[in-house]
Order: C-alpha cells, then structure tokens, then sequence
C-alpha cells in the first residue's frame, strides 16, 4: 500500500531592480540586491541559519556522487549557492526555508500531507515576497530603486528558473521499479500541462514558433532522464537527496510544472500528482501511453491549443495530450474507489475531468480557475500589451494583476486570506515541518544547526541534537520529542 | 457575488454627493446600483478590468525585463 504522499513546492521567483534611470541592475550589483532582499528579511524575521554542511551530500539515483558528475555550469550554480548560505539561507517560524537560489530568491514551502494544505503554503510564499519587498524598498529608501518580484518561470529571452514538486516516495519503488515509475509518471508529467500549465506568450529556447502556449517550462526540456537541473533539464530529474530516512524513503524533486497563481491550479497540481505516483507505487497502472519521443511531445502538448495534436506513442497508437491525460483521470477514479486516499483527491478528479470537458468545448471558459486560459485570456484581451499585462499577472500582490482579478470576484477561490495569512507562521502539525516550527519558535537562538532532517540546540550549556528523518512524524511525536529535550 | 467592500466603497462615496436624497430612495438607488455592479462584475470584462488596473497601476516594468537561468 502506497505511504501517504507527503510534499511541497519549491518556487524560484523572478526577481528585478531597475535604478532611478530605468536602468536593471545586472552582474555584481544585481547578486548584492537579491542578496539583501532575502538577508534582510530573514534577519527582521529573526529566521534560524539553513545549515547546508549538516546536510547530507547531494545523489543521483543510481547512487553516483552529483559533485563527481555534474557539469561545470552545474557546479558553478552549486558553488554560488554554497557561497550564499551565510545569512541568506534560514528557516522561518512555519518551517518554510527562504533563500537566495543563485540568482532567485527561492521559497520552499514546509512539508505538507494535503493538497489543500500546500494551496495555503504556496500562496503564502507570495506574502513572504511580498512582505521581503517592503523591507527591502524601506533599507533603499531614497534611492529611487524599483523592485519587481514575479511568481514565473522565464522572463521571454530563453532563461529559465524552477517550480519544483517534492513528493515522498517509498525508496523500494525507486530501487526494485524504477523503469516502471519512469513510464509511468512520464506522460503524467507531460500531458498535466493541460490544467497547470502556467501560459506564455511565444517560444523560448529554440523551439518551434508559436503565438502563445500552454506551459511556461515546457521549452526548457531537453532529456527524458537525468541528475540536471540548470542545463540539458530532463523531464524526470534524478536527484537523490531525500531529507530523510534514506533507507525508507525516496524524495522525488519533480522539476517539470510552472510556478502557478490561481489555487484551483495549484489544488490540481498537488493532488492529481499525488494520487498518480500513490498509483504507481501500488502498481496499478497497466497501460502504456508513453510518447515515442517525450521531449518533443511536452512542446507539442503546450503548443496545442485545441488539443487536436495526435502524438505518436511508444506502442504505435497515437493520442492528444488531452487524451493521455483523460487517460490518467479515469484511471484515478477506479484507484479512488478501491484506494480511499481522502475527499479532497476525489474532489480533484472529478473537478479535472469536468475541466478537460470544458475545455475541450471552450478554453476561454476556464479562466480564473486554470492559469494558462487566465493568461490568454488576457493576452487576447489587450493584444498590444499582452507582454506587460502577463507579466503583470504573475507579479506578486498588491501591484500584481491577478490579486486584482480576485478583488473584481474573477478568480476562483479555494482558501481565504486568512488562512493564507496563517501559514506564514505556522506549519501543518500532520508533518515534521510542526517539530520544526516548534523548534524555531521555543529555542529561536540557541539552535546551533538546522536543516531539514536534524537540529541541534545548547540547552543549559548542553549541546543536544535531534535528528527527526521521519518526515510523516506528527505533532503528538514532536511534542514527545521537545518536551524530552528539555529534561 | 458583490465583494462588500466594493458595496461599501460606493455607499462611501455616494454619501460625499452634496444634496443626498431622502433615506428610502437611498435604498431604491442603492439596490440599482448593486445591480449595477453586479453586472459590471459578471460580464466578460477582463479588457475591461485591465484598462482600469493600467490606469491605477503607474509601475508598470520597464521592456527590458531579463532574468539569469536558474534551476
């Protein structure tokens, strides 16, 4: 029987300074703005340090080193990140982890157990920027600095920065199944776009022309498999680093959908992906609907707008995106019925469905639920400035467009403010993000070493260490767990 | 659905109109007025929306927009 799908959303956000000229800040000076706007907000946050050498090294699946492999662009990317981690790397009171990615400023939610739960967590990633933005515009008062942070994935020039998907896995899935996991989620990952992908104007990274397409990443990959993630990105990223157990559990970074706004979307995302790889990890996908050439199909998929596109599959049949993904629908609710995982997946499957239906009838129509018809809609409203009113769509509250929309009754709402209000400071108690959270907000200071899996904290001149590779462990442990450490 | 605080706003302003009418008619216009919004709000009107947030918004980003590659 599959684990419960434990997960969260790490978003890479665009991030931009334009001096009093209207010039954006670029190289050197740009690395030292997106450094202070994460450094100041985790200090005015009093966030505890990110240990990243307590962390235990960085994996490929098939057991390799990824510092022994990896390219020299990777490396680099790595490199700046290790260089940052003093004071722009900590964890906040909700057990979130902030920092600067390179060159993003980066949000990775606490973990989650349901998809409701990681909607509230991922828009209160928005607020976190947002409240970083006010802090940062107040340090440069008087220097006519214009900050703009954007919840995207490419700015329209062919870079692109990540959203990823973490999901727990069970290891032994990984060690005794890994092909079937890979044909099995592959399709899954490439046709989903269809009810989460995020929309854009044009192509990127030399891929075919199109006006406007369905997914922000989908030009962006360029394997089916492998440990990459800044360049030659695959659709299936190997990366072993489970912040956990190792034995007992596989974390799989799913490095392939956008960064999204609307929180129908975001529901979707999470527990469509969540009752697909329960799927497959009780092995109950039989079919095979993976592509012939995946890679080229995900751009196909984005650029069909009228689902129409029949991609040739690897048993000779051909199937739209839409088809492949109906596909994986039905085949939820047969799992559903038999595999009771909670109302929510099942509201989800049954809302899906609807929307592919809908679709197939009229796009347009699903604007304010899904992003991509949210954001043709848009860009069809305004055609001369579709570019900045996109743009403006994704750039965070209150200047961004969609929280607008919200204002005018446009968009669909599946949480309310205050919730979203409320995960800023706290965690889910269901997951070790409470241990976390408790952690940071009983002993603040005297945390000595913090990452995702192990803290370490001198109480009464006694250095006591925890280490917590559970990440189902719930609030009755953790309470356990923190009261003994006071003993 | 009319958010309330659009209703709200409208009230406010409406009660700054010098001469308000007597309290009964108040209500009549007011109601117009809900249905009134509440059209404006159900239409098909993001063109609409986004001429307006344009006229509200004066940040609007500069062409120029580029971001470095990340994960």
């Amino acid at each position: 029987m599959a684990i419960p799908k434990l997960c969260g959303i790490e978003n890479e956000f665009g991030f931009s300074v334009f001096d009093a000229a209207g010039k954006q800040l670029e190289n050197d000076s740009y690395l030292e703005a997106a450094y202070r706007f994460v450094a100041y907000f985790l200090a005015h946050e009093k966030a505890i340090r990110y240990d990243l050498a307590k962390e235990s090294r960085r994996r490929d699946i098939d057991g390799d080193d990824e510092e022994e492999t990896e390219t020299l662009l990777e490396r680099t990317h790595r490199l700046l990140i290790e260089s940052l981690t003093t004071g722009a790397d900590g964890f906040l009171a909700n057990g979130a982890r902030f920092y600067l990615d390179a060159h993003h400023p980066e949000y990775s939610t606490p973990e989650c157990l349901t998809p409701l739960e990681l909607v509230v967590h991922d828009k209160a990633s928005e607020l976190v920027m947002l409240e970083a933005a006010r802090l940062f515009s107040y340090q440069l008062a008087g220097n006519q600095h214009r900050v703009f942070v954007h919840k995207n994935n490419s700015d329209g020039n062919s870079h692109s920065y990540g959203c990823h998907l973490n999901v727990l896995l069970k290891r032994e899935l990984v060690d005794s199944n890994f092909k079937y996991l890979v044909k099995q989620y592959i399709p899954f990952q490439i046709s989903r776009i269809i009810l989460i992908g995020g929309g854009k104007l044009g192509a990127e990274n030399n891929r075919s022309v199109c006006q406007f397409q369905i997914s922000q990443r989908a030009d962006f990959f360029e394997k089916l498999v492998s440990q990459n993630t800044v360049e030659k990105r695959p659709i299936f990223n190997t990366r072993d680093e489970p912040h956990a157990d190792p034995k007992k559990y596989f974390r799989l970074h799913d490095i392939s959908s956008d960064s999204l706004m609307c929180e129908q979307a975001i529901f979707l995302k999470v527990a469509l992906s969540q009752v697909v790889l329960a799927m497959i990890e009780d092995g109950f996908l039989k079919d095979n609907v993976l592509p012939k050439n995946p890679v080229e199909a995900m751009a196909r998929i984005s650029r069909d707008l009228s689902f129409k596109d029949g991609i040739l599959l690897e048993t000779g049949k051909k199937m739209t995106g839409l088809e492949i993904l109906r596909c994986y629908l039905m085949q939820s609710k047969k799992y559903l019925a038999e595999n009771p995982m909670s109302d929510q997946h099942i509201l989800a499957v049954g809302q899906a469905l609807e929307l592919l239906n809908q679709l197939e009838q009229n796009p347009l129509a699903t604007a304010g639920k899904l992003d991509w018809t949210t954001a043709w809609k848009i860009a069809e409203s305004r055609p001369e400035q579709a570019k900045q009113n996109l743009l403006a769509f994704r750039e965070i509250y209150p200047r961004g467009y969609y929280w607008e929309l919200v204002k005018r009754g446009k968009i669909c709402r599946l949480v309310s403010d205050e919730e979203i209000a409320l995960a800023k400071l706290s965690p889910s108690i269901n997951t070790r993000a409470y241990l976390r959270s408790e952690m940071i907000k009983k002993f603040g200071l005297a945390i000595r070493d913090m990452s995702w899996s192990l803290f370490s904290v001198k109480i009464g001149g006694q250095l006591k260490v925890l280490e917590a590779d559970n990440p189902l462990l719930a609030k009755a442990e953790a309470d356990m767990l923190l009261s003994n450490l006071e003993i | 659905m009319v958010p309330e605080e659009e209703r709200k706003k409208k009230k406010d302003n409406k009660k700054k109109k010098p001469g308000d009418p007597e309290e009964e008619e108040e209500e009549e216009e007011e109601s117009d007025e809900d249905e009134e919004l509440k059209k404006d709000l159900e239409s098909d009107d993001i063109g609409d929306i986004l001429d307006d947030l344009k006229s509200i918004q004066p940040e609007q980003i500069p062409d120029e927009f580029r971001q470095k590659s990340g994960q």
